[in-house]
């Protein structure tokens, strides 16, 4: 690689767009799982999950210059991808066309299968913030540093909504009034 | 269902929730489509067909989210991106016709299924009353630059044309208004510098060659727009300064930039941040490359200049506010890290000395570790600030609600914005205030505005665009 003498000793000379975008793609590939996980617990929705994490790797393409060098990828990553989900939530009038959603099957289920889809539909119904620290701390098992990291509030703050999300949950399973 | 126990909740949600993951090879599909995705972006421009309602509708707003946040290159204020191609040719001035279609009257409901809707990249207030915005409107196949006027305060946008040759899927744009007439918008397209303005309300635009440079900033003041540009490491050039009357005319070359802001981008590459701020016959030139950051001063508009210290901790990005010739304000954010570690340093006398007014984050992971000061949410990184007096100042966060402080920038506390839409991982794409009462501040979905000194926000009504 050639070089440059800047003004603060030797700069590398800028790597073709390919190459960025290869790096960038190396980088991002080991999160996906994660990503996918966070987006399905967010939307419960296979299609929804796929599609917002799709566009969370072109906005995170597109937000890389905000990223320093050498620091963790992860949770800024998964900061996007909640946004992604949070914006996807909020564009509800569309979401009519798609079918699988909590809830469409119609058909008889055995008592357990009623009861994941009873807190599936639980999860559904609770605000952004709550469902976030939820699906991060209990669906991707994250400590709760990790899980301030990616929702971008403090530790306090996380297990504050972890608690009122689990509390959220238990009324909605057991049918008690809030 | 009672869930009893901690393990037991993990448990249940874990099998709630993995009966809706998606199939196998997702990972693979996600990255092919999100390729294809940002090389469908960088291609030129097409005009976006209509489509109709239900199934097309929905594919429309998926796009729009998609492409809201992502199209490569949304505009922060002071992040734009770049790449290596040469600058072009000087343009003609391009004259256009008046729009022929009536104001668009926004609608503070979700958009029908008919409509497109405008998600803006860049805003900029003149008064209270007379702003402008740019943005994108999209849909599956394509997105299409929009730039919008109002002269109600957002009441009412007027479509504005713009027939300025733009690679929208690899450009970061940022506009400027001094009054309804007068706007520029300057930044990069397809790795060549951009700067245009209009001088009647958008019925033509003049084109301003910056040879290979790129344009990093438009400042106003004293009836003249200054541009300063940078220039990127594969394509060298001089970095300079150029003028305009805000009435229009020919552009003046105000001559090089001082040495130490003339360096090539050398921050993650491609990534120009240089500052303009301009107050009365005072100018500073903020060059916040990572690895070479550096502060100047002119105090005779631009004849000579000065260099002034940078506070800021090594390798952190910086924004400059100033509320008079001699009060700024300097936010610094080790941004990726995350909670991003920040400061914030003001000065009394135009930048030749600075005093610490917050820091946090930098107690860790940092040699030698800083002790927190003040308090200031950490969650963010400043990526605009605007500063209003020596003790009011207003930072917008990239993945962190808005912040202000009203005692210096000791203590920063949240403005009265929707968490929803700013705080979680979300942020604010850029703030600006027109005077100490009337501001703005926006997100790809909608653009706030407050009247009283940022008691209460408000939405605009979101700018929808018939589909047909």
């Amino acid at each position: 690689m050639t070089s440059l003498e800047g003004r603060s000793g030797a700069v590398d000379v800028v790597p073709s767009r390919d190459a960025e975008a290869d790096a960038f793609e190396a980088e991002l590939r080991p999160l996906l799982q994660e990503a996918v996980r966070l987006a399905t617990g967010m939307l419960l929705s296979a299609v929804e999950a796929e599609d917002a994490v799709q566009e969370a790797c072109v906005r995170a393409w597109g937000r890389r210059a905000n990223r320093r060098q050498g620091t963790d990828l992860r949770p800024w990553f998964l900061g996007i991808v909640a946004n992604q989900c949070r914006e996807v939530r909020r564009g509800r009038w569309w979401r009519v066309v798609r079918s699988d959603k909590p809830g469409d099957s119609s058909d008889a289920h055995d008592g357990d299968t009623s009861a994941l889809i009873d807190l599936r539909d639980a999860i559904a119904q609770l605000p952004y913030r709550r469902r976030l620290i939820i699906v991060l701390r209990y669906y991707l098992d994250l400590p709760f540093e990790e899980v301030a990291a990616a929702a971008g509030c403090s530790v306090d703050a996380a297990k504050a909504l972890a608690q009122r999300g689990t509390a959220d949950l238990q009324r909605a399973l057991t049918g008690e009034p809030r | 269902m009672a869930v009893n126990t901690e393990e037991e909740l993990h448990r249940r949600v874990h099998e709630a929730i993995n009966s809706t993951l998606p199939r196998a090879g997702v990972e693979q599909r996600v990255l092919q489509h999100a390729r294809e995705q940002i090389v469908r972006a960088s291609a030129p421009r097409i005009s976006w067909m209509p489509l109709g309602r239900g199934v097309g509708g929905a594919f429309i707003a998926l796009a729009v989210i998609a492409l809201i946040g992502g199209a490569l290159g949304l505009t922060l204020s002071l992040r734009n991106h770049a790449t290596s191609a040469p600058a072009k040719a000087p343009q003609q001035i391009l004259t256009t016709s008046p729009p022929a279609t009536p104001p668009v009257v926004a609608v503070p409901t979700t958009a029908p299924s008919t409509a497109l809707v405008f998600s803006p990249t860049a805003v900029s207030f003149a008064t209270a009353s007379d702003g402008w915005t740019i943005g994108q409107v999209c849909n599956p196949s394509s997105c299409a630059l929009a730039v919008y006027r109002t002269t109600d305060a957002g009441t009412r946008w007027t479509p504005v044309h713009f027939s300025v040759k733009v690679d929208i899927g690899n450009s970061t744009l940022n506009i400027r208004a001094a009054s309804t007439a007068d706007a520029w918008i300057w930044g990069m397209s397809d790795g060549r510098g951009l700067l245009v303005a209009t001088h009647n309300g958008g019925v033509s635009w003049q084109s301003m060659a910056v040879g290979n440079a790129l344009v990093a900033d438009v400042e106003l003041a004293q009836g003249t727009a200054w541009a300063v540009t940078t220039c990127s490491i594969p394509k060298l050039c001089t970095a300079s300064l150029f003028s305009q009357s805000v009435g229009g005319g020919t552009w003046s070359d105000l001559g090089t930039l001082p040495a130490a802001v003339r360096a090539p981008i050398d921050n993650n590459s491609t990534i120009p941040l240089a500052q303009l701020i301009r107050v009365g016959d005072e100018v500073w030139i903020l060059d916040a490359n990572q690895q070479g950051p550096a502060l100047v001063r002119s105090q005779n508009n631009g004849r000579t200049w000065s260099s002034l210290p940078l506070p800021c901790t090594v390798g952190a990005t910086a924004i400059l506010g100033a509320s008079s010739a001699d009060h700024l304000m300097l936010a610094c954010g080790n941004e990726g890290a995350f909670p991003a570690p920040q400061e914030v340093w003001t000065s009394s006398d135009g930048g030749s000395k600075w005093v610490l007014r917050s820091r946090e984050g930098y107690d860790s992971g940092f040699s030698p570790p800083a002790a927190n000061v003040g308090s200031i949410n950490s969650g963010g990184a400043p990526i605009g600030l605007a500063v209003l007096s020596t003790t009011t100042a207003w930072m917008a966060n990239d993945r962190e609600d808005d912040l202000v402080t009203h005692d210096g920038g000791v203590v920063w506390t949240h403005g009265a914005l929707p968490p929803d839409s700013f705080g979680g991982a979300g942020g604010a794409e850029g703030i600006g205030f027109e005077d100490s009462e009337h501001g703005w501040t926006f997100v790809p979905g909608g653009i706030w505005t407050t009247s009283d000194g940022g008691t209460t926000w408000h939405q605009l009504p979101s700018i929808n665009v018939p589909a047909a």
